[in-house]
């Protein structure tokens, strides 16, 4: 009621809303709705168990009878070390620490207890554990249901399933520390059924995959009704908008949320935690309800955290598509749960970080996950890839977009933020830095890499390859294609991706082909080659010398003559000097590589290396003293982003004895610091 | 407060001894940066992208990644296991300095390092016993406080160093338990090589033993001590923030900087030799007998020095 009034005093026109103010969508659906649910669980922290029971109506999108419905039991990857994740994790493959550190009363697991048709049918007795990815025959994260009849083309059903959980330790995104709890998949959630020419399948085929140490998740579109109940002391979040509040006799509070044209539901109840609530509003833009949860004793981190939302709801709004959900929310974990449960998306629910101390007006660590978390609701939340099997469309394209949230507001990383309280004073001028956020994540060490970036999660060689790969390595690949096309085009080609595929299922090739059309030039080769190559570049000026030409010697033809002895000579002034540059391709990522020889006297000259040459050398002759090269650079006046060594992209003829000296300084520093320090134990 | 004074003096009028010392450090650090050191000239020497930039940059630090990829990252392990050799030698010069004064010559200080060295490295070995007992205090009490919801440094979960406040009261007042326990325990090595060289004994057993009797006697030298630690310490920050202030990006900033970093390191192993000044100082208030060894400052025959 106050909104509009409050606006028009602060000047702000926002844009009508597309949600009414319970989550429901104004309108025509923004989604298909294809799988939606109506949740009602009750949770006792006191015994880590959750009761719940879902009516979930699906739709077959399908031309053809569906009779097997596919489902996720994902907290059965926190069942026993039999589950595909734990083996992952064992492996040393997972992102997060995960089970690893389990005692016995850790485990978690959950149980499909009814699963019964309109007609009261039940089909729980169909279950069966499915293993999609082989192996792990133990895994107890995917099953199907089968049904008496199947269901239509376009077709409807509608099930009620009862089951019941307990709520695993804190380990990849979700369970219980302490008197925090996180939910994260953690109810039956259906499978996609992706249907032609859905991500390139030729025909119906469900995609539901079990739950790996190195992935993340796919869903289809809903609406989600759920009612929570839990202890009074409990501050409860969750995914879509709070819709209702009721306290029951028995001293627990039923907590009511709603939100239409989601992929998921994901909440948190955390007894003893602060709740911090604010409001986004731009002219043009819809108004967002934010409402913050974290520590009580983190407070002074909300203002940055919500201040970093509201950037990027400002900047996504305006740059790719306007927010159109009427509320977010973001939860700080306490300490100790921040690795394990921070940094995570889900629709209008994101997990960010807290800090008792913050480092700063703007401490970039906040900052950053805060922005990046929120930007994650274009790429995944509403553009809605397949985390599983290409993470890069969320989390390369969520690096780009982080970065150029980060940029528009001049933020960059200065290390000394990072330090713990009472020791900045100390160590603060040591590690002061404003290093850009591109350079945080870089593409990589070497020029050819393990995997390609648009690969499975747990089909990377090692856990920590998926994060390079798909992260920092993805993020240069789509800054190479801007480089191709200019920044103005690719803003175009990002807010036509968003526009098009926000509450659909897009691929690698739906984004290339997309890519292609809006910037009228073929990035296909050049795509599949970042995306589906293994290639990566490291261009690099390997030499430079310069020495003046000598007068030839030896016999020369005199007049005509019998040839002459002419002895060998000095160059005097005025002669010739010879430079020559080699350059270096290490990597095998097809761009064209330009080299720029810089003169004494200011010229330059500019040479391209043939295709398909992996090094190339260039001579040239010029009168002294004004011919000698200085600088030979490559890429000159633009560096390619996928370049893992930048540093060698030029040479000097002169030697610039400052790094080297500077690190080999600061090496010595430590290790003097070091042996002084072991010195004083012996 | 006075021995502690005479031993800080002591600490920085033994420059011959300290920079002694220093060598030994020079040594190690060298080790440790030798592989780095052509890789990096190799990367850096005609590197115009990385001319001007501090250590704290992408082109620098955040891009050695690359540069280490084929080899030449810093060793630690085979330069530490050197320092322990070398110290566990120098440590009989040093002692000697602390004891006998004296003009410093190279020769007496090496003849000494040499006639003690297997000694120090036997009692080396008897103190660590002690040390696990010293250690086991503020371990032990670490997680009681735990047990009762007090943090300390060592009990900390390793999110509390970037998302929580690791410096409390509690956690503080840990901290000085845990500096009093290696304090004792430290100082009684001190004491136990002050009484190897003063008497000149032959089993470092019964040195370990005498030196924690001594100390344990004179709880007050251990807070005398701890308070030498804390000091040393305190001086190490202030020069270590000094020379972190300095700025970088050319070759002569580099040089400047590192010779600030002597400074430094100078500062930490005046105290180190302060230190053990103050274990002689404790040995001799206890009574403890002149050094009974050849005083090899002075030519045989010559009168000998106190």
């Amino acid at each position: 009621m106050l909104a509009l009034p409050l606006a028009l005093l602060v000047g702000v026109t926002p844009a009508p809303p597309r949600f009414d103010s319970a989550g429901r969508s104004i309108g025509p659906p923004l989604s298909d709705r294809t799988a939606s649910y109506v949740i009602d669980v009750r949770y006792d922290p006191a015994r880590r168990h959750v009761a719940g029971t879902a009516r979930l109506t699906w739709t077959n999108r399908s031309d053809v009878p569906q009779a097997t419905l596919w489902f996720h039991a994902y907290w059965n990857a926190f069942k026993s070390s039999d589950s595909t994740f734990a083996r992952e994790e064992h492996r040393g493959g997972g992102v997060r620490s995960g089970t690893n550190g389990y005692g016995r009363d850790d485990w978690g697991w959950t149980e499909l207890r009814t699963a019964r048709l309109p007609d009261g049918t039940d089909v729980r007795p169909t279950l069966r554990w499915e293993h999609p990815d082989g192996a792990d025959p133990g895994d107890q994260t995917v099953f199907t249901l089968t049904l008496p009849t199947p269901v239509p083309p376009h077709g409807q059903v509608t099930i009620d399933l009862g089951w019941g959980a307990r709520v695993p330790k804190l380990a990849a995104r979700t369970g219980v520390l302490g008197k925090y709890t996180l939910f994260g998949q953690w109810f039956p959630k259906i499978g996609v059924l992706e249907v032609p020419p859905q991500r390139g399948v030729r025909s119906p085929t469900w995609n539901c995959h079990q739950f790996h140490a190195t992935t993340e998740f796919y869903a289809d579109f809903g609406s989600y009704d759920a009612t929570l109940t839990v202890p009074r002391a409990m501050v409860v979040g969750a995914t879509g908008v709070r819709t209702g509040r009721t306290e029951n006799p028995d001293g627990s509070v039923t907590h009511r949320f709603h939100q239409d044209d989601v992929i998921d539901f994901a909440w948190t109840a955390w007894e003893g935690a602060e709740e911090v609530r604010d409001v986004f509003r731009a002219d043009g833009l819809p108004e967002v309800a934010l409402t913050l949860i974290l520590p009580r004793d983190a407070a002074r981190t909300a203002p940055q955290v919500l201040a970093a939302a509201k950037v990027t709801l400002e900047h996504g709004g305006r740059h790719w598509l306007p927010y159109p959900y009427p509320h977010l929310t973001l939860v700080a974990p306490p300490v100790g749960a921040d690795a394990e449960s921070g940094g995570m998306e889900y629709p209008t629910f994101v997990t960010v970080y807290s800090r008792i101390d913050p480092g700063g007006s703007r401490d970039t660590l906040l900052w950053e996950v805060a922005i990046h978390e929120v930007a994650h609701s274009w790429w995944q939340a509403m553009v809605a890839s397949n985390e599983v099997e290409e993470a890069w469309l969320d989390e390369g394209i969520d690096t780009w977009a982080t970065t150029e949230v980060m940029n528009s507001v001049g933020l960059g990383w200065d290390f000394s933020q990072l330090l713990p309280r009472g020791t900045g004073w100390l160590l603060g001028p040591l590690v002061r830095s404003d290093v850009p956020e591109v350079a945080i994540r870089p593409p990589g060490t070497l020029p050819r890499f393990q995997s390609p970036i648009a690969r499975a999660g747990w089909r990377f060689k090692t856990g920590s390859e998926v994060g390079r790969s798909t992260y920092g390595r993805a993020g240069a690949a789509l800054a190479t294609l801007e480089r191709e096309v200019g920044r103005e085009t690719f803003a175009r080609i990002m807010r036509t991706y968003a526009e098009r595929w926000a509450f659909r299922h897009p691929s690698t090739d739906d984004f290339l082909q997309l890519a292609s059309e809006v910037s009228g030039k073929d990035l296909r080769p050049l795509g599949n080659a970042l995306f589906r190559g293994t290639s990566g570049l490291d261009d690099a000026v390997a030499e430079l010398r310069c020495s003046p030409v000598a007068p030839a010697w030896g016999f020369f033809d005199v007049d005509g003559g019998t040839p002459t002895f002419r002895p060998r000579g000095q160059s005097g002034p005025g002669g010739n000097v010879r430079c020559e540059v080699l350059v270096e391709r290490r990597g095998d990522l097809p761009l064209p590589l330009e080299v720029q020889l810089t003169f004494a006297d200011g010229t330059t000259l500019r040479q391209m290396v043939p295709p398909g040459e992996i090094w190339s050398r260039f001579t040239t002759e010029r009168p002294l003293p004004g011919g000698r090269v200085t600088l030979a650079e490559v890429h000159p006046g633009s560096r390619p982003p996928m370049d893992t060594q930048p540093v060698n992209d030029a040479r000097s003829l002169d030697a610039t004895p400052g790094p080297a000296l500077t690190m080999i300084g600061w090496f010595l520093y430590a290790g003097q610091l070091l042996a002084a320090a072991v010195g004083s134990l012996l | 407060m006075r021995p502690l004074r005479d031993a800080i003096g002591v600490g920085f009028r033994e420059w011959r001894t300290v920079a002694v010392l220093l060598v030994v450090n020079w040594l190690v650090a060298l080790l440790m940066v030798a592989p780095s050191v052509p890789v990096l000239s190799a990367a850096f020497g005609h590197a115009p992208l990385a001319a001007g930039r501090p250590l704290m940059s992408s082109q620098l630090l955040l891009g050695l990644g690359p540069v280490f990829a084929g080899g030449g990252v810093p060793s630690v392990l085979a330069p530490l296991v050197l320092l322990v050799v070398l110290q566990t030698l120098v440590v009989g010069g040093v002692v000697w300095r602390a004891c006998a004064g004296g003009p410093f010559r190279l020769g007496a200080f090496l003849g000494q390092s040499g006639r003690l060295v297997w000694r120090n490295a036997r009692l080396y070995l008897w103190s660590l016993p002690l040390l696990v007992v010293a250690l086991g205090v503020p371990i032990g009490l670490a997680f009681g406080m735990k047990a009762i919801g007090l943090p300390t440094l060592l009990t900390l979960h390793g999110e509390a160093w970037l998302f929580g406040r690791p410096f409390t009261v509690a956690s503080v007042l840990h901290l000085v338990v845990l500096v009093l326990a290696f304090a004792l325990w430290r100082l009684c090595l001190d004491v136990g090589r002050v009484l190897l060289f003063r008497d000149d004994l032959r089993i470092a057993r019964r040195a370990a033993w005498r030196a924690v009797r001594l100390v344990v006697r004179a709880p007050r030298s251990v807070l005398l001590y701890a308070l030498l630690g804390a000091l040393a310490t305190l001086v190490v920050i202030l020069l270590v923030r000094a020379r972190a202030m300095l700025p970088e990006g050319t070759a002569g900033l580099a040089l400047l900087a590192l010779a600030v970093g002597q400074v430094v390191v100078w500062a930490r192993l005046a105290f180190q030799v302060a230190g053990t000044r103050f274990a002689a100082g404790l040995v001799e208030a206890s009574g403890g007998a002149p050094p009974a060894v050849e005083d090899l400052t002075e030519p045989p025959g010559a009168e000998r020095t106190g």
